[in-house]
């Protein structure tokens, strides 16, 4: 970690006078097996790509069992780390430690316009069922009221928030919008994918977003919307637009796209994953 | 002609011994239990005259050549959508359109390699597209090996008749695959065994010189995929003519239930140390939606004139072609674009009144789901059924592959339907089928 290069930015961003924060990050996995695992594979997607909101300034890569691994970048634009561990091992972990500095003025998000067609249409786990298009459709006069549509947007998002209850134990990786939708209580991936799932019912192109948030233990989900060319980025989970809080790792049509880690393994018996997550925000 | 036909039609019994002998079968599932099923070969040929063939071949290459470059634009910049030729609900709602492929250029730019194009001839003379087959389109083995079995019983026709030898399918799958070799073996993978299409893989590995591999035995180091030979040594691969669907290939990338894909193996392609035929994605580009839309990306890409027809299509996604569709609904087949293989085919004039009913508000509540096709009355093909010559309806899927330039195989698979009142033939169906004879005069 190069702390000296946070102070010479921090310098220069305070005599520019702009509203930005730095972001120090620490993304901590550790999975472990029962039994060994034989052979393993791997994609993680826990590194900040530079966007219309952050840059990414260092990071570094310490992974145990030691092996090689690539990076390059996905078809949705996520840096993506790949490799294998070919031997025997009972624990696998990883730690991704990095500086992004987030809010950059001035910069507004690139839609692009022959990809932005992928975040328009149902799919995978934001397919809309009954409860959310009958919701949809006693919400669509409210909505439409609204002029602008980031207003519609925002509209939306409260009216999931009336309805949903935050909490733990109900969902989990694998429930889709519709399921989280029905049940009434769900956690941030479930919110990303109830209001992803409702934006573009509303025609509004919308896609998960992956990453991390000052404060919070573990990994989150947010949304972000297209916008007259623009992404503009929203919480569902905390009913906000979002902060300068926020790092983002990836995004994609819904959490399968993004997720974070992703593995194939031979052998193991039981596993058991533990994440820790630590981020300090500088001015 | 009449005198050969005799001739051939006195072996059909040993030749199909022979094909069963051999394990020319199909599988398939039924009520989830695995059968495998003769595919009953019928010995009359289809016959194609010289001047006929030429006209198809130019064709066939025209549109093969067209369809690559709207794979190659709709994983990248989308011209044709943006120039309003296609709609973009047909890219993007398409379940064939893999967002996992944007930006992804495959070895050279080819994306179907081994194309299958199913064509009829209509009673009035002209051939008619039905449907493009960009992924993994099978059956080029069943007329090579049903050739090599008539040939061993019958050398005599041979010798007098004017035809392309058919056998060289091999070679010219042989020069697609190394055209695209970024360096080391070529393999041919399997999902193995109790697949349909079983006797199609080993046979083709056996005439192009591949390896026939299952998932299990390569893997990716390193970015570079590698597969373990006999002896147990690890050998570079350079080529996979994969007979595995997209979403089976690569656990890592698409579906990650996948037991027969190889982990990573899309992101060795992604950085062009492998090539993969067909590239991954294909589906976007065949589907009974888009279909529609291919003699408009001949003149889009190409500036050309379509050479060979589609079926009169309407798509009741327009609101003009859906006036049409209601107005006509009786003279229709209408089919559902997501569906494959004979299945979601419905003729407007066998429903009852109910069933027209329920199809209708279907119809017009997912437009986007179906086309509608005038019925083309298809030329029938004599066979032999039961000792008797009758006529039956067929169709030819060509073989047009992707290498330094397009080829077109100078045969086909003609497959037939057994039954008198369906115009269905596919294999799965239960249909059968012929060797195609294209004249070198």
């Amino acid at each position: 970690m190069k702390r000296n290069c946070i102070f010479v930015k921090i310098q220069i961003k305070e005599q520019e006078g702009d509203n930005v924060a730095f972001l120090n990050y620490e993304y901590k996995m550790i999975i472990s097996y029962s039994e060994p695992v034989d052979k393993c594979y791997f994609t993680i997607k826990s590194i900040p790509v530079d966007d219309f909101r952050q840059r990414s300034i260092s990071y570094e890569i310490n992974m145990s069992p030691n092996t090689s691994y690539s990076e390059s970048r996905d078809s949705f634009g996520n840096s993506q780390i790949i490799g294998s561990v070919a031997r025997a091992h009972s624990k696998y972990e990883y730690v991704i430690k990095g500086l992004v500095e987030t809010n950059i003025a001035g910069i507004t998000g690139g839609v692009n316009t022959a990809k932005v067609g992928m975040y328009k249409y149902p799919y995978g786990k934001c397919i809309p069922g009954e409860t959310i298009k009958e919701f949809a459709k006693n919400i669509s006069e409210e909505v439409n009221k609204c002029t602008s549509t980031k207003d519609k947007c925002l509209k939306i998002m409260g009216l999931i928030n009336e309805r949903m209850i935050y909490e733990k134990g109900h969902t989990n990786v694998e429930t889709c919008a519709e399921e989280a939708f029905a049940g009434k209580k769900g956690v941030c991936q479930d919110y990303a994918h109830i209001f992803i799932t409702l934006l573009r019912l509303f025609k509004i192109p919308a896609r998960y977003v992956c990453g991390l948030i000052v404060g919070e233990g573990e990994s989150h989900a947010w949304v972000e919307a297209a916008i007259e060319g623009n992404y503009v980025a929203f919480d569902p989970t905390h009913n906000i637009e979002i902060t300068d809080e926020y790092i983002k790792f990836g995004a994609g049509r819904d959490a399968t796209d993004c997720a974070i880690n992703r593995g194939v393994m031979w052998g193991g018996g039981a596993q058991t994953q533990e994440v820790n997550v630590v981020v300090d925000k500088y001015y | 002609m009449k005198q050969q036909q005799q001739q051939l039609l006195q072996h059909t019994d040993k030749i199909n011994d022979l094909l069963a002998r051999y394990g020319v079968k199909f599988g398939i599932y039924k009520n989830n239990t695995f059968k495998e099923q003769l595919f009953p070969f019928d010995s009359i040929p289809r016959i194609i005259e010289h001047t006929e063939f030429e006209m198809l071949e130019k064709g066939l290459k025209q549109r093969v050549l067209a369809l690559n470059l709207f794979l190659k634009d709709i994983y990248s910049d989308k011209k044709i959508v943006r120039d309003n030729v296609v709609p973009e609900d047909f890219i993007f709602a398409s379940s064939g359109y893999m967002a996992e492929c944007e930006g992804v250029l495959p070895v050279k730019d080819i994306y179907s390699h081994i194309s299958g194009i199913d064509l009829v001839k209509g009673k009035d003379n002209e051939w008619y597209i039905l449907e493009d087959n960009l992924r993994v389109p099978s059956g080029a083995s069943y007329p090579m090996i049903a050739r090599d079995l008539c040939r061993k019983s019958a050398p005599e026709i041979f010798h007098n008749m004017k035809l392309y030898d058919n056998r060289n399918y091999a070679d010219l799958l042989r020069r697609t695959m190394d055209y695209v070799n970024t360096g080391g073996h070529t393999v041919i993978l399997t999902p193995g065994r109790y697949n349909a299409a079983y006797f199609e893989h080993s046979y083709l590995a056996e005439q192009t010189g591949a390896h026939l591999v299952t998932g299990s035995e390569l893997f990716v180091e390193n970015d570079y995929l590698y597969y373990i030979s006999a002896s147990g040594a690890k050998e570079k691969v350079g080529a996979v003519y994969r007979r595995i669907s997209d979403e089976y290939l690569d656990p890592m990338n698409f579906n990650p239930e996948s037991l027969i894909g190889i982990p990573h193996i899309y992101d060795v392609f992604r950085k062009g140390n492998v090539a993969l035929l067909n590239a991954p994605g294909n589906g976007v580009a065949d589907d009974k939606g888009i279909y529609y839309f291919v003699p408009k990306m001949i003149k889009y890409y190409l500036d050309e004139e379509p050479i060979l027809k589609n079926a009169p299509t309407y798509l009741p996604f327009y609101d003009d072609d859906m006036k049409y569709v209601l107005e006509h609904f009786d003279d229709l087949v209408l089919k559902d674009v997501a569906e494959a293989g004979g299945y979601g085919v419905v003729f407007g004039n066998t429903m009852t009144a109910k069933q027209k009913e329920d199809f209708i508000k279907l119809l017009k509540n997912e437009p986007r789901r179906f086309i509608a096709q005038e019925v083309i009355d298809f030329q029938d093909l004599d066979i032999l059924d039961e000792g008797e010559i009758v006529p039956r309806k067929a169709d030819l899927r060509a073989f047009v592959l992707m290498a330094d330039e397009p080829l077109v195989w100078a045969s086909g698979l003609t497959r037939f339907s057994r039954n008198p009142d369906s115009f269905i033939v596919n294999s799965s169906q239960g249909g059968g089928f012929k060797d195609t004879w294209v004249l070198s005069q």
